[in-house]
């Protein structure tokens, strides 16, 4: 026996590290000969200036094994308290059916999807996205959804802005119901700050006599009321004013819906549909509106088109509006949603179907009119008259002693005043909760002889406030309600898709690694899914724990001096960095610094986030080597030096580069009195290496679905909390109804939750956790390997499009497609179509260049895999000089046709210029593991110009079920 | 010192360096004054559009010598200085969409339906960021009189398709 490994080593405290790292020494080495490296340092040395190197390795903790990490992460979860929460506030525990928790939320083959640009390979997840829209049109009563936004109170602020696009009123008034829930109105005054909205308050009943442009009224509203909203609804429109209604989706089941009142806009969390509470998230928002306001909705849109075949074929519709294309035009800066939480809540509708709602919100209201009378009949006074689920209790001097009994007896409910409380009843409520209520306040509790009192008059929904029309009526809900249906389905929708455990998403700037399955495993712990964010924080000792843990060691990673939790998305972040620079700069006399400095180069959401914070956007020209112009920049700094409020910059470029003045580039904008925003696109290359503190930038988003392991979720959730500097931590979010959630107190809310997506920050403690500092490390020297190994391998075949001083690219590469288009008319598109034939999602397609392909490995694929994904990209490139040469005309031949699918080879006329095998099978190892897009290539034009965004009616799909 | 004449050049021929310059010699060699001009590289061939103007004892010499370069084709009209602004507003329009055949012609029909003048057109296709597929980008310089209805023009594009965004922004920069 051969002893001479030390006990250390045999106990493999770094085990995770090549868990999560795809390639071994053997293969690192065998990557570094192939790209002319002696060694990854000497690589690293090529690649990342000597200027922006950290001095000293990350002050993290060493790295844990997997069992350890989850062991300490449960341990810290345990001081979590969980009770029964009835605070509601948009917030309403619910029963999450199993067979969607295990086959979506804990699902990698839906979690670790992108979001659906390339739609021949999502039909899936697309088709769960429509069903979402089709269940919020019909519960709305409205004709358009979108799917969808991230949380209600951005919603309503999504309706604000829209209301002022559309609206033809001359009024810079926004007029909200002062019983909208707290964190709603405290995002609406952050976001109509920037825009110069005046935003009034009242009772919608009030807002008769006030001229506006919009309005929000809640329903139901924040004390749990419910009124018919037709006349101030109907008012306001005769004043040219634009109506939203913030609403519940469980209430809706039951309720007139906003559209039968005349609404123009309904919002909401459909969280209570099945997506765990969270402490806040991450769920989805829903926004619907007319059809005739199509253009002015921010978000996705899923819309019916034809694929190639002239079939159904699903595709996001309209991107036209959206801020990767229209930049600081675009309707909002909005782009990663909740597409996985929407998903879960189509599907809870899709289980349960419109019988099921109906009993589920049936049950609810009962128990609160239970509880409201027998509250009554103890002689205590209940004020809400008409409601759903929702009460208030005046219990005067006494309100605080049964705030506390409740407490003890596990029970959360809401402190509305000193002298009264709010109680709001879920799908988790039992009779035996009702019960226990009504004897903490010395009430019978004769749960059977109240709702025999009920069942003769109950007075609390009147018949006029019910609705008459059906819901849910297309067949997709009323199938799947046995489990079997509803395993197979979700499987059969699942199969359509292409994620991650299919194969490499070589997605640049997207940063699609692993997300590894003990990151994933916490989420779902009750501990952590089943927490009200509204809770006491006593309760949520544990999740503090995680969030300071966290905070501690991303304040390590990034140089800031504090992290603010808050933003639930990238665009979030970046909104709530620049919020931030410009309550800092208004606190020094200041706020006539206006002008944002954005390099040509940038993502969309920069510059529509910019417009979103009032500033002005002068693009800095980039030079031939994709780098930011300098000299442009400094006459640009200099000539608006008066106004300059900031540059936002992303780093590496989004050219994939590092830039070497980059250091330069920030102390320009500091001599001009401007702030530096590092978009956090690119931490993935900087980890260990670099950091944007260090470089010289004052505040920075960190893409937690991008450089910490969140999954993408097919769409969303993502999480952006952003780093900031001392000076500007004063000026970060906090939150309205939990008031420690920034790092200083009193600066308004960017989102409806105090610490964003809060159930799914597990997932980079744990990440973080088990690479240690070390691992982390290794993982952006891999990551930059990576990107060079396929960049060294490609260039033969594509020319490389930038390249830093030395030769080498950052963490991605740009291939850039234009000489080929020239010469042979195949485009970027076609390659990316033609990839799905040999098992590949495509890698980003014109951006940030028009006409290239931009390819990000990560640091977690195997160098097997990256063998793969070369070779593909080789043999489409023999497949391209076919077309030169003439062997395959340029119109048919398989890259212009691709993707393929069983329905063009099953076809019996078989007229093409190559066979069968070259068209699905064009390399010896794709059939090993073959993925056969649903459709075949989709038309876009046609979706868009006949568009038809609900699910079609059932016989269009016959020949293709 | 006699009148001056005004002319207004077409110019086309193939892209090469040096033919801005020529030009640029040819006209001032007969004391012509280059006054305003626009002028584009698209599709491998150099294209414009100047305004020149010139004693009118040197017009005819200009212009023989113009029609006369061997790598330019120009085309010569003469013109009136216009001596009184137009009333009416400057508007500026951008619009994107999914490219089409016909686009181009939807939307000028769209123009003239409305009496507005288009000044200066530009349009490009472009590859969509993320999603690829081909969109047609136009920005404008419209003229149309103070009466113009900009809430229906704006309507009467965007009914050409759901796709089409449409911005119009009265113009403040006057020339």
């Amino acid at each position: 026996m051969n002893n001479a490994l030390p006990l250390a080593a045999l106990e493999q405290g770094d085990e995770f590290i090549a868990r999560h790292i795809g390639s071994d020494e053997t293969d690192i080495a065998a990557m570094l000969a192939a790209v002319g490296a002696k060694s990854l340092d000497e690589l690293i040395k090529q690649t990342v200036p000597a200027a922006i190197r950290l001095a000293a390795p990350l002050p993290l903790p060493c790295p844990q094994r997997e069992h350890e990490a989850l062991a300490r992460l449960k341990a810290i979860a345990g001081k979590n308290r969980i009770q029964h929460s009835l605070i509601g506030m948009g917030y309403a525990d619910t029963l999450t059916p199993k067979v969607i928790l295990r086959n979506v939320l804990e699902n990698p083959g839906w979690y670790t999807a992108y979001t659906p640009y390339q739609a021949e390979i999502a039909q899936g997840r697309l088709e769960a996205l429509l069903n979402y829209q089709q269940m919020v049109i019909d519960l709305t009563g409205l004709e358009l959804a979108n799917a969808s936004l991230l949380d209600e109170a951005t919603a309503a602020a999504e309706a604000m802005t829209m209301a002022r696009r559309v609206s033809k009123s001359a009024s810079n008034v926004f007029f909200v119901d002062e019983d909208c829930f707290p964190q709603t109105i405290d995002v609406l005054k952050t976001r109509a700050g920037y825009f110069g909205y005046e935003l009034k308050f009242g009772k919608p009943e009030n807002s008769v006599s006030v001229e506006f442009f919009g309005a929000l009224f809640q329903y139901p509203n924040d004390r749990g009321e419910v009124a018919d909203l037709s006349a101030p609804i109907a008012a306001g429109k005769a004043q040219g004013g634009v109506v939203a209604v913030a609403t519940d989706l469980m209430a809706l089941v039951l309720l007139k819906s906003p559209g039968a009142m005349g609404a123009d806009i309904a919002l909401g969390s459909s969280q209570r549909f099945g997506v765990p509470l969270g402490f806040g998230g991450p769920h989805a928002a829903f926004f619907a509106t007319q059809d005739e306001y199509k253009r002015a909705v921010a978000g996705r849109i899923i819309g019916v088109s034809i694929d190639a075949r002239g079939k159904p074929a699903l595709r996001m519709a309209l991107q036209t509006r959206e801020q990767h294309i229209r930049r600081e035009k675009a309707n909002s800066n909005i782009c990663t949603s909740q597409v996985l939480l929407a998903n879960m809540a189509g599907m809870y509708a899709v289980y349960h179907g419109p019988s099921g709602l109906r009993t589920i919100a049936t049950r609810i209201h009962r128990l609160a009119a239970i509880l409201a009378t027998g509250l009554r009949l103890a002689g205590i006074k209940v004020p809400t008259r008409v409601y759903f689920d929702t009460l208030r209790v005046d219990l005067g001097s006494s309100a605080p002693a049964v705030y506390q009994a409740a407490l003890t007896a596990g029970y959360n409910l809401r402190r509305a005043s000193d002298t009264s409380l709010g109680i709001a009843i879920n799908e988790k409520t039992t009779r035996d909760d009702i019960a226990t209520l009504l004897r903490l306040v010395g009430a019978a509790a004769d749960i059977d002889a109240l709702d025999a009192t009920i069942a003769k008059q109950d007075e609390s929904l009147p018949p006029e406030l019910l609705r008459s029309d059906a819901i849910l009526t297309h067949p997709v809900f009323n199938t799947h309600h046995s489990e079997h249906e509803m395993l197979r389905y979700l499987k059969k929708l699942q199969n359509r898709d292409l994620a991650l455990d299919h194969a490499m998403i070589p997605l640049g700037s997207c940063t699609m690694k692993l997300n590894a399955t003990s990151e994933m495993v916490p989420i779902t712990w009750p501990e952590f899914a089943d927490l009200h964010p509204f809770a006491p924080l006593d309760q949520a000792a544990g999740y503090m724990e995680m969030i300071d843990g966290l905070t501690d060691w991303l304040k390590g990673i990034t140089g800031f001096d504090a992290i603010c939790m808050e933003p639930n998305s990238g665009a979030q972040g970046e909104y709530a960095g620049l919020v931030a620079i410009r309550r800092y700069q208004a606190a020094r006399n200041e706020a006539h610094r206006n002008i944002c400095l954005i390099p040509k180069s940038a993502h969309g959401t920069n510059p529509a986030t910019a417009q979103m914070c009032g500033l002005q956007v002068v693009v800095v020209d980039c030079d031939e080597n994709g780098n930011v112009d300098v000299a442009d920049l400094r006459a640009k700094a200099a000539q608006h030096a008066a106004h300059l409020a900031c540059l936002m910059i992303t780093y590496p470029s989004t050219h994939g580069v590092f830039e070497e003045a980059v250091k330069d580039i920030c102390a320009i904008v500091h001599s001009h009195g401007g702030q530096v925003y590092m978009d956090g696109a690119n931490l993935n290359a900087q980890v260990g290496l670099t950091s944007p503190a260090s470089i010289g930038a004052d505040v920075s988003h960190m893409n937690l679905h991008k450089t910490f392991c969140i999954p993408h979720g097919g769409g969303g959730p993502g999480m952006g909390p952003i780093g900031l500097k001392a000076h500007l931590a004063p000026f970060a979010a906090n939150h309205a109804v939990q008031a420690v959630a920034g790092p200083h107190q009193g600066q308004g809310a960017v989102s409806a939750a105090p610490w964003g997506s809060a159930a799914i920050l597990p997932i980079s403690w744990m990440y973080i956790a088990m690479m240690g500092g070390e691992g982390l490390t290794r993982a952006t020297e891999v990551a930059i390997l990576n990107a060079n190994y396929i960049a060294a391998r490609l260039k033969a075949h594509y020319p490389v499009l930038y390249v830093g001083s030395q030769g080498r690219v950052a963490h991605e590469c740009i291939l850039d497609i234009r000489p080929l288009k020239a010469a042979t008319g195949i485009a970027e598109i076609d390659i990316a179509k033609r990839l799905m034939d040999y098992g590949f999602h495509a890698p980003t397609v014109s951006f940030p260049v028009a006409g290239t392909l931009m390819i990000e490995p990560t640091e977690s694929e195997s160098k097997a895999e990256l063998d793969r994904f070369i070779a593909a990209m080789i043999s489409i490139r023999e497949e391209i000089r076919k077309v030169e040469s003439g062997v395959w005309p340029a119109e048919d031949n398989p890259l212009k046709r691709a993707p393929h699918t069983q329905a063009d080879l099953a076809d019996a006329e078989w007229n093409r210029p190559y066979t069968r095998l070259e068209a699905a099978f064009p390399l010896p190892w794709v059939a090993e593991n073959k993925f056969w897009p649903f459709v075949n290539r989709i038309d876009d034009v046609y979706g868009d110009r006949n568009l038809f965004c609900a699910c079609p009616p059932i016989e269009e799909y016959d020949d293709v079920r | 010192m006699s009148a001056n004449t005004f002319l207004v050049l077409t110019v086309i021929g193939d892209d090469r360096p040096g033919l801005v310059e020529l030009l640029a010699a040819t006209i001032s060699g007969h004391q012509g004054n280059w006054l305003e001009s626009s002028m584009s590289h698209l599709a491998g061939k150099f294209a414009g559009i100047v305004n020149v103007s010139v004693p009118a004892a040197q017009a005819e010499e200009l212009r023989q010598a113009l029609t006369a370069l061997s790598p330019l084709k120009v085309t010569v009209e003469s013109s009136a200085p216009t001596t009184t602004a137009p009333r009416g507003r400057r508007l500026k329009l951008s619009l994107v969409g999914h490219d089409r055949i016909g686009i181009v012609r939807e939307v000028s029909q769209v123009l003239a339906r409305h009496a507005v003048n288009v000044e200066e057109l530009n349009t490009y296709t472009a590859s969509a960021p993320m999603s690829a597929e081909t969109l047609f980008h136009a920005q404008a310089e419209l003229f149309a009189s103070a009466d113009l209805d900009v809430h229906a023009l704006k309507q009467a594009l965007e009914r050409l398709s759901n796709d089409l965004m449409v911005d119009i922004s009265l113009d403040e920069t006057l020339r």
